[in-house]
């Protein structure tokens, strides 16, 4: 039975199909014409930027190779910057991720002495802006020896509060207590509680923040550009080989396709755990 | 044996209390730690490095409120070459208008859209996602190539049609000189540009999620009583989600002051294309030293919990929390 819908609903229907197209078509030209600008001889690309399908073997071979062999500050090629941005996203969310669960899990369902001291700590971390506290903490770093090291990097990252704190605070507090007593009733110590009953009811929240930090550092420019010259990750690499390659855009793509090939084909294995988290996990307030 | 029941209830009542407090104080340990050293440490660092000069030969010099004038007559105009330009506090302050009215309004009405499962809305939620999967700085330097007038798309496409000249010496040319990221006037108008073009991506995943964990059966009854998808949208979507909205714009605030990327990668150091984190970026990674950006640090971490403090009361009082 078809939907009867008044003008003014068909009218919004249409308005937005149209724009969300406009959006899809750029991302996908641009896609495509990163993915064919990979495959095609320089010259071609100069010449003429709209014929798409002068594609050749040789030029693929020829891109690629440049792409792959490029080193980065004399010492760093692909492979090596992916493994960098690997262990740089990675760490920084698996280390995020367990401090702030934890952390909102223990506020939201122990009373303690210094519970509000805590929650306002968070509102402090929420609210303040620290933009200007980088010279502070580059010094830091610096003087610890941890300047320029995956360590330090993970330092930073291991924080408990933030937005993410208030995910899982708001999150646990909404899960009955009623599993834990009859758990602690059978002997069940606090840690076996957190780990065996609430955190697993709590992976749709935990699958969200993952995913929506794995997104925030992938495209993390920020934190290697000032704190991990030394191992570039691919966010930089790029860009390096950008400046040096910019008059060679092909050999720039193969370089961008190669990356965008790897977080697709993530993407494309975890879609359906990301599909499902967004429908589980929530921001509320 | 009552006294003997009541201690032997008192003590197991302070054990579990022991053992809790381990359990609650082992585990907060840490975070309060991290949170005193990199957070608390750098902050008082901040503002106590923002009276003193610092230099490799000189040592730590108190200067008292010299940092700060040097900011405010960069601001003025009295100092040459400064960074510190009323261009860049607007530029800045331009972005949080743009997120907040055009971003994040545009989300809202796509993740709705998809939500009443728009035409092709399983395809639009894929795509839409795309920028988010691609590299934020892939899109940078794809949109950059993009305008070039000899191979991007965009200025190819421009040229083609004959509009590829400046609009000077009579030709019907609408290309600026330099190039739009080039040229001074158009240049931040275009980084505008890439941010609506890319920021649809960036917080969707939010509201999608919100809206998914939304009732069916508020709306299903909305609509037997005839209220039609507009209405439902306005009185029904919007109040529910509202909470994830205001926490969103307080995050966008923060986001905005230290956005620094795309003005790097795709202005490099134009003073026209500055921004707030640009400027401290920058400072930083010349000059370790430096101890005017703390000053600059102070006044942007007071201005900025002012502004974000002064939306958090406007979106409560506007705003209502409906419970469901």
């Amino acid at each position: 039975m078809r939907k009867e819908r008044c003008l003014s609903d068909r009218l919004f229907r249409i308005i937005t199909f149209t724009i969300m197209t406009i959006f899809a078509i750029s991302f996908i030209g641009i896609f495509f014409w990163m993915i064919f600008g990979s495959m095609r001889s320089i010259s071609g690309f100069v010449t003429d930027p709209f014929n798409f399908f002068d594609i050749s073997w040789k030029s693929i071979a020829k891109n690629y190779e440049r792409a792959f062999t490029y080193k980065v500050g004399g010492t760093t090629a692909m492979p090596e910057m992916f493994l960098n941005s690997i262990l740089f996203i990675v760490g920084t969310v698996s280390i995020g991720l367990i401090l702030t669960s934890i952390s909102g899990y223990i506020v939201a369902k122990y009373t303690f002495a210094l519970r509000k001291f805590i929650i306002t700590i968070n509102i402090l971390v929420i609210t303040i802006p620290t933009v200007g506290t980088v010279s502070i903490t580059y010094r830091l770093l610096d003087s610890l020896n941890l300047l320029d090291t995956f360590f330090g990097v993970y330092l930073l990252a291991a924080g408990g509060f933030g937005f993410n704190f208030l995910l899982f605070y708001n999150y646990f507090s909404a899960i009955p207590w009623e599993y834990a007593e009859s758990a602690f009733i059978d002997g069940a110590g606090n840690f076996t509680v957190m780990m065996k009953i609430m955190m697993p009811q709590a992976l749709p929240i935990i699958s969200a923040v993952a995913v929506v930090s794995f997104i925030g550092s992938w495209n993390d420019y920020y934190t290697p550009y000032m704190y991990l010259n030394s191992r570039p990750t691919v966010a930089y690499g790029i860009n390096a080989i950008y400046q040096k390659y910019n008059a060679s855009m092909p050999y720039v793509f193969a370089g961008m396709t190669f990356s965008a090939v790897v977080s697709l084909g993530l993407y494309c294995a975890f879609s359906k755990t990301i599909m499902e988290s967004m429908s589980a996990g929530g921001l509320k307030g | 044996m009552n006294t003997i029941e009541t201690t032997k209830i008192n003590n197991s009542m302070k054990s579990l209390k022991r053992r809790n407090a381990i359990f609650v104080y082992g585990f907060l340990a840490w975070p309060v730690f991290q949170w005193l050293v990199f957070w608390v440490y750098p902050n008082i660092g901040m503002i106590v490095d923002s009276f003193f000069r610092d230099s490799v030969v000189a040592g730590k010099i108190f200067v008292g409120f010299e940092n700060y004038e040097v900011i405010f007559k960069g601001f003025l105009g009295q100092q040459a070459g400064s960074l510190f330009t009323v261009r860049m506090l607007t530029n800045t302050f331009s972005l949080i208008p743009l997120t907040i009215c055009i971003n994040m309004v545009l989300m809202i009405i796509f993740a709705y859209a998809l939500y009443k499962k728009v035409l092709l809305h399983g395809f639009f939620k894929i795509v839409l996602f795309l920028p988010s999967v691609l590299s934020a700085v892939v899109l940078c330097l794809c949109f950059k190539m993009s305008l070039d007038p000899d191979v991007g798309l965009i200025g190819a496409f421009i040229k083609a049609i004959g509009l590829g000249g400046d609009g000077t010496a009579g030709n019907m040319g609408i290309f600026p000189v330099g190039g739009f990221l080039g040229n001074d006037e158009t240049v931040w108008g275009s980084i505008l540009v890439f941010n609506v073009w890319t920021g649809v991506s960036g917080q969707l995943i939010y509201f999608n999620s919100a809206m998914a964990r939304l009732p069916a059966s508020v709306f299903e009854s909305a609509e037997l009583d005839g209220a039609t998808e507009m209405q439902q949208f306005f009185k029904l979507c919007i109040p529910l989600i509202f909470p994830t909205i205001n926490t969103l714009i307080i995050s966008t605030v923060a986001g905005c002051l230290s956005w620094m990327m795309p003005a790097l990668l795709l202005a490099g150091s134009n003073p026209n294309a500055s921004s707030i984190g640009l400027v401290i970026t920058q400072i930083v990674k010349s000059d370790s030293k430096n101890t005017v950006v703390c000053a600059f640090g102070v006044l942007v971490s007071i201005v900025g919990t002012v502004v974000v403090l002064t939306l958090h009361k406007l979106l409560d009082k506007y705003g209502q929390e409906v419970e469901y």
